[in-house]
């Protein structure tokens, strides 16, 4: 997906010149991008701000068409945003999870996603006491929607988008902005949804919490290319071969940074991070050599595994170009 | 039709809302009654000191001030506050939830929220009709009444096409925002197009109708229909509903291929 | 009194950069503004009453208009309805001067716009003005200036009140339309109607400066309206007062 954007040098006498003449530069937002998901499936996708993750899920969901490459979401090409399409698909933004009509209360909109997606009358009132009682709506239901905080309006967003039962639910950092427990509700209810209706998820977020706990699969997009596709688990493998140490010694000056990467030092607790095949021959050694009160080894946490995949990429990228 | 279904539940809902606050619902139906009367204070005055304005007599000025408030409440209940933010909504990306929806995005975009207070507008322009009817002393023929009705109608059509056509270029200018401009020249639908210059006039019959949205309805109902009026109100009307959808298209091809 | 200038001119000035980006609004702005004298002149072009000056009257009427323009009820009291009124209120610095300076820079703005359409009407129809009745007109410009911004500063006060300052605002432009002589100029109103309209003040914002302009006033009727303009002036100044310190006393205790 390439934008054509104007590029100016600095200065007056460069913004008269692009007033005449104006000069462009290629964009590759999404580039050589290519996955295929299942169904039921929930897929987090990952990456840095400005790395595509937003321009391939609108892609997806059919706001966006791309410049070059084939998209099949449900064997219908979105962007064409055909009606019964549109009925199958969800986009759901964390900043703004209801987008217009805020004079309106909750229970209002519900009735005008009925008539928009065309639910039948039952369905409609069976989905709705469902959605109302996983999310706890009844306290809101009767309030206008400008007047709920942002969590409530995450809950009812989700609902107002989930009463129509669509197939693909796009998450764009549904988290974003909510304090804990609100987070928590959000995602355990998108996973419990996500098993009980077979509904494809796919979830944009910058919060680990969220992929840890809803994505078994993970893509990560740098750059608008791929760097990973696969499992979780494989991802610290993949970008982070090391594992954390965690070591309490009662020696007095104790210098453990030779055997590792101290990640942490509080008075004589270590966090030390060391390569996986080097973890038995150090732990002996730390083992050998201190008096340690308590030793763990533990796995990276995903955080610093997509700190360390994120710093991976980018020298990649800077010895590259 | 489903897409009728939409409509109409979108303006009880907004109805309901509306009645809710009967302060404003106050505010706002005395608003439409001091306005209507300053233009109809104003007609008396004229005619206290004219007997004909550019041949059109005071009965006939009546129905056209009284056309023209029923256009107006219209396009204020049904488009207006839709339309009012449209050039927003390209600009910061909430058109992106309509073009998602299971219905014309256009249809979305202009028509989604309802002020059904600005109806106020339209009944007091009827009734200023039937005053101007009554002035002139004719009831009109079944035929002028259609006539009248259709054209009433082509009116909105064209006014609802400007503006589609005004705001779509906000998808290639986001800054520009040219709904003031639309107000404006549509006031000019206050009076019949006679009372302006030759080349204005024309402006007003081809380049931006407002001729054919008071002018002609009110001529139709008083004098009879004229079936060459009819016919350049349909081909107007058409020619700017085909132009603004086209226009509104190209725009969200490019909105949907080039935003950030 | 050297101190308030110098921050009326300060405000002045930082509001005439702060509008310089939106020279296409100012524009709009010109163009609603002079949409009404515009449908007048064409009307009363039509009536051969109204008179060989007509034109000239109106011209003088839309410059008057962009002149005097006051939106107060966007700007002032949006900064209410937004809570940047506290802000203003924590200044050292009088009140009235951020709505004033942002006023007059809104003003200046569209003199420099609204120029082009000023010369285009006044090339089509046939305007003939002398110095003298323009000389004539500025004091009683300057009047109209301050009398409007009173008085649709006074009404944007509505914003401490009720959410429909839009509406309140309305009602007072219908009065000036209707009896300010934007509709009708002022001499050919009926009977009762005529003299109502040249004591109340809405005259004196906009017709008044404008039939001195055009010269159809004669030196008595010159003199009752210059009496009338500084009799309304410092009325609808205390009004202004008045209605600021029951707004604040509002505020400060109900919040916005």
């Amino acid at each position: 997906m390439t934008y054509r954007v104007p590029v100016r040098d600095a200065g007056l006498v460069a913004a008269a010149r692009a007033l005449v003449r104006r000069n462009y530069r290629d964009v590759h937002a999404v580039q050589n991008v290519t996955f295929h998901i299942e169904t039921g499936h929930v897929v987090g996708f990952l990456g840095r701000n400005g790395a595509g993750k937003t321009t391939t899920m609108k892609i997806l969901a059919g706001i966006l068409h791309p410049t070059s490459g084939r998209v099949r979401v449900l064997g219908e090409t979105p962007w064409r945003r055909h009606n019964h399409y549109l009925r199958q698909i969800a986009l759901i933004r964390g900043s703004q999870p209801i987008g217009d009509a805020p004079e309106l209360t909750v229970l209002d909109s519900f009735r005008y996603q009925q008539v928009l997606y065309d639910v039948a009358e039952s369905e409609f009132e069976h989905n709705l006491a469902e959605l109302s009682e996983l999310l706890d709506l009844d306290s809101i239901l009767q309030r206008q929607v400008r007047a709920l905080s942002l969590g409530e309006r995450m809950r009812a967003g989700l609902a107002l988008a989930l009463v129509y039962r669509p197939r693909i639910l796009f998450l764009d950092e549904p988290t974003i902005g909510l304090d804990i427990s609100a987070a928590k509700l959000v995602r355990t209810f998108i996973a419990e949804y996500s098993a009980q209706t077979g509904a494809t998820v796919l979830l944009t977020s910058h919060s680990m919490a969220d992929v840890e706990s809803l994505c078994p699969r993970l893509i990560l997009i740098d750059d608008g290319a791929i760097a990973f596709d696969g499992r979780r688990d494989e991802l610290s493998s993949v970008f982070s071969p090391t594992k954390l140490i965690r070591v309490a010694v009662t020696d007095d000056d104790p210098d453990l940074a030779q055997h590792g990467d101290v990640l942490q030092r509080d008075g004589n607790q270590w966090l030390l991070r060391v390569d996986r095949d080097a973890v038995p021959a150090t732990t002996a050694r730390i083992l050998s050599s201190f008096a340690v009160a308590d030793l763990s080894v533990e796995e990276p946490s995903l955080e610093n595994v997509m700190d360390q995949a994120y710093r991976h990429l980018r020298s990649a990228k800077d010895a590259t170009s | 039709m489903r897409l009728a279904r939409l409509l109409s539940t979108a303006f009880s809902l907004s109805l309901r809302q509306a009645l809710a606050y009967r302060i404003n619902l106050f505010f706002d139906a005395l608003l439409a009654v001091v306005e209507l009367a300053a233009s109809l204070a104003t007609i008396g005055i004229i005619f206290a000191q004219t007997g004909l304005l550019a041949g059109w007599s005071a009965g006939q000025m009546l129905t056209l001030i009284g056309t023209y408030s029923l256009i107006t409440g219209l396009r204020a209940a049904f488009l207006d506050p839709s339309l009012g933010d449209l050039s927003q909504q390209i600009r910061d990306g909430r058109l992106d939830l309509y073009l998602l929806r299971p219905a014309p995005t256009v249809l979305l975009a202009t028509s989604t929220r309802h002020a059904p207070l600005a109806l106020v507008q339209s009944i007091l322009g009827i009734g200023v009709i039937i005053l101007g009817l009554r002035d002139l002393a004719i009831v009109p023929s079944p035929l002028a009444v259609v006539g009248w009705a259709l054209l009433t109608l082509i009116g909105l059509l064209i006014g609802w096409a400007t503006s589609i056509g005004l705001a779509s270029l906000a998808f290639w200018a986001p800054r520009l925002n040219l709904g003031v401009l639309h107000g404006a020249a549509w006031e000019f639908g206050r009076y019949p197009v006679d009372i302006y210059g030759r080349w204005l006039r024309r402006l007003l019959t081809f380049a931006f109708p407002v001729a054919a949205i008071t002018t002609w309805p009110a001529q139709t109902l008083t004098q009879g229909p004229d079936p060459s009026t009819l016919i350049l109100a349909v081909l107007l009307g058409s020619a700017f509903t085909t132009a603004a959808l086209l226009l509104w298209r190209l725009g969200v091809r490019r909105y949907t291929g080039a935003t950030s | 009194m050297r101190r308030i200038l110098r921050l009326v001119r300060l405000e002045i000035w930082r509001q005439v950069l702060g509008w310089s980006g939106a020279w296409w609004f100012i524009v709009t702005l010109v163009i609603g503004q002079a949409v009404a004298p515009l449908l007048g002149l064409f009307v009363w072009l039509h009536v051969p009453v109204a008179g060989a000056q007509v034109g000239s009257y109106y011209l003088a009427v839309i410059c008057v208009a962009l002149m005097t323009a006051s939106f107060e009820n966007h700007t002032f009291a949006q900064s209410i309805y937004s809570g940047e009124v506290a802000a203003a209120l924590l200044r050292p610095q009088p009140p009235v001067i951020g709505p004033l300076g942002e006023n007059l820079a809104i003003r200046l703005w569209m003199i420099v716009f609204g120029a082009p359409l000023i010369i285009l009407v006044g090339l089509s129809v046939g305007v003939s003005f002398s110095p003298l009745a323009l000389l004539a007109a500025l004091p009683a410009l300057a009047l109209a200036a301050a009398l409007r911004f009173f008085f649709v500063w006074t009404l944007a006060m509505a914003a401490f009140w009720t959410e429909r300052v839009h509406a309140v605002v309305a009602f007072g432009t219908v009065l000036i339309f209707l009896l300010g002589g934007s509709a009708v100029p002022n001499a050919l109103l009926p009977d009762p109607l005529r003299t109502i309209a040249q004591l109340l003040p809405f005259r004196s914002m906009l017709g008044f400066p404008a039939e001195l302009a055009a010269g159809t006033l004669t030196v008595a009727d010159a003199a009752a309206g210059y009496a009338i303009s500084l009799f309304w002036t410092a009325a609808l100044g205390c009004c202004a007062v008045g209605a600021w310190r029951l707004g604040i006393r509002r505020y400060s205790t109900v919040g916005a």
